[in-house]
């Protein structure tokens, strides 16, 4: 139970986030360094995959064994995370997560003895190996895809971003394996194992059932009408937006709060200026497709009565503000807008959303 | 070992069962203070907002913040009238946790 009220934290920090996927989505050319950096990073707080080769190596006491089963996973993990990442591969990034739980409930299962006790037919634990390391690549490729990386100096910036899951890796393991030799010394490792195993298990439980509860909650994606190559883009497809304009009044009940924004895509720009009849508590900000809270970026916050200006969005992803009454009396907001978006979008406090359409201009 | 390994399963779906509860939504009540049962730590306050129920009840935690004017106050200050804005997280609606309880003035009606 502590895992399952400890996940939400732990679920959300994953993935290349914040100012990490803000920094990676600027870049334009090869950036060796700090690519192999970010895979290294992503590698060793990467709790599933630390998961996955902790179960793997777990039961594994000759170096020519870790070394064979170690170079396995590396090869699966590598050559999906470069077709997928150079080549489009795509898949869900919540089922490819569910997956990778699965891997982990895999590998706990295999290491209590599962498959001994309970049937006949165990899978080729190398193949396995090798099979759950092409999705874990998998992974890897799609939270990269996600950010619509530049397609100059891509092929570079991804065996980059590869070497650096390398050296992560090797570094978790060094860890993970001079853990395991001091265990196995204490004399405790033999009663302790099933139990570590077991929450190896209830681990890749929470991984799926959490990663399958994203899959099913996520919003439909926008109609596809333009494909990423046509635009330089490593990423999935995206929206294409015509020339509109908005003008929206929004009232704001005592001490309650609302969030407005638009749909741009990366690149897209708008022209905006908003009046309040009284200051409110304002945070003009991004939020990427696909993204949680943690990858919100804010432009510009404060407590004021209006502003005015213009905004590139940086990313795919929902523009706009979030307005906080703080007194007992209404106030009314008045928004208008143009640029090359397609929908508004008025969320409220209540959990209430309410989509404005926006007039096109042909 | 097979009933240490069964015994071992039921415990990981019991932990994989609470997976889904992890996923939480914000919530914001605005309304007034109609009881505040200590021993069960449970808030109920009539909303002011018509697409939520008019009546609410608001788990309240150790970890709630309550405060009045920016300062730190107790759950003995939520008494009935008193009118409070809270940030709460839950699956839905009838169900929430308190993260913060503002006690602020009412609306001028």
């Amino acid at each position: 139970m502590l895992l399952a009220a400890c996940a939400p934290a732990i679920l959300e920090a994953h993935g290349v986030t914040g100012r990490d996927a803000a920094w990676l989505r600027s870049i334009d050319g090869p950036a060796i360094g700090p690519l192999a950096y970010l895979g290294a990073k992503h590698m060793v707080t990467g709790y599933d995959h630390l998961l996955f080769l902790v179960g793997v190596v777990f039961f594994l006491y000759k170096p020519r064994h870790i070394l064979l089963y170690v170079s396995l996973f590396t090869i699966g993990h590598s050559v999906t995370l470069l077709l997928g990442a150079m080549g489009g591969l795509h898949a869900n990034p919540h089922l490819v997560d569910a997956v990778i739980g699965l891997s982990v409930v895999y590998k706990g299962f295999e290491n209590v003895g599962g498959f001994a006790r309970l049937g006949r037919w165990a899978p080729d634990s190398r193949v396995a190996v090798l099979v759950f390391g092409l999705v874990h690549g998998l992974g890897l490729a799609t939270k990269l895809q996600d950010l619509q990386l530049s397609r100059n100096g891509l092929f570079v910036n991804i065996v980059s971003f590869n070497v650096g899951v390398e050296i992560g890796q090797v570094i978790a393991l060094s860890i993970v394996l001079a853990a395991l030799v001091w265990w196995r010394r204490t004399g405790r490792f033999d009663r302790d194992a099933f139990a570590v195993n077991a929450f190896l298990m209830a681990a890749g439980f929470v991984l799926i059932g959490y990663q399958l509860d994203g899959y099913f909650e996520e919003p439909a994606r926008p109609q596809v009408v333009q494909a990423a190559a046509a635009n330089g883009s490593a990423a999935a497809p995206t929206e294409r937006a015509s020339y509109a304009s908005d003008t929206t009044q929004i009232e704001l009940a005592p001490y309650d709060y609302v969030e407005y924004k638009y749909k741009l895509a990366k690149g897209a720009a708008m022209v905006y200026s908003w009046r309040a009849s009284a200051a409110v508590i304002h945070d003009f900000h991004g939020a990427p497709d696909g993204g949680g809270d943690a990858d919100e970026i804010s432009l510009e916050k404060g407590t004021k009565a209006g502003a005015s200006g213009t905004l590139t969005a940086a990313f795919d992803g929902m523009h706009g503000w979030y307005w906080e009454n703080p007194g007992g009396s209404p106030i009314t907001i008045t928004v208008s807008s143009a640029g090359f978006y397609t929908r508004a979008v008025e969320s409220r406090s209540n959990r209430t959303t309410q989509i404005h359409e926006v007039k096109v201009t042909k | 070992m097979t009933k240490r390994l069964l015994l071992g399963i039921i415990l990981v779906l019991l932990v994989a069962s609470a997976a889904p509860a992890v996923a939480h939504d914000k919530y914001r009540f605005i309304g007034t203070v109609t009881k505040m049962d200590g021993p069960k730590k449970l808030l109920t306050i009539k909303t002011t907002d018509k697409k939520l129920p008019p009546e609410v009840d608001i788990d309240i935690t150790g970890k709630t913040r309550i405060e009045r004017d920016g300062k730190k106050v107790t759950s003995a200050a939520l008494k009935p009238g008193v009118y409070v804005v809270i940030d709460a997280l839950g699956d839905d609606v009838f169900g929430t946790e308190a993260v913060s309880v503002r006690i602020v003035p009412a609306p001028a009606k």
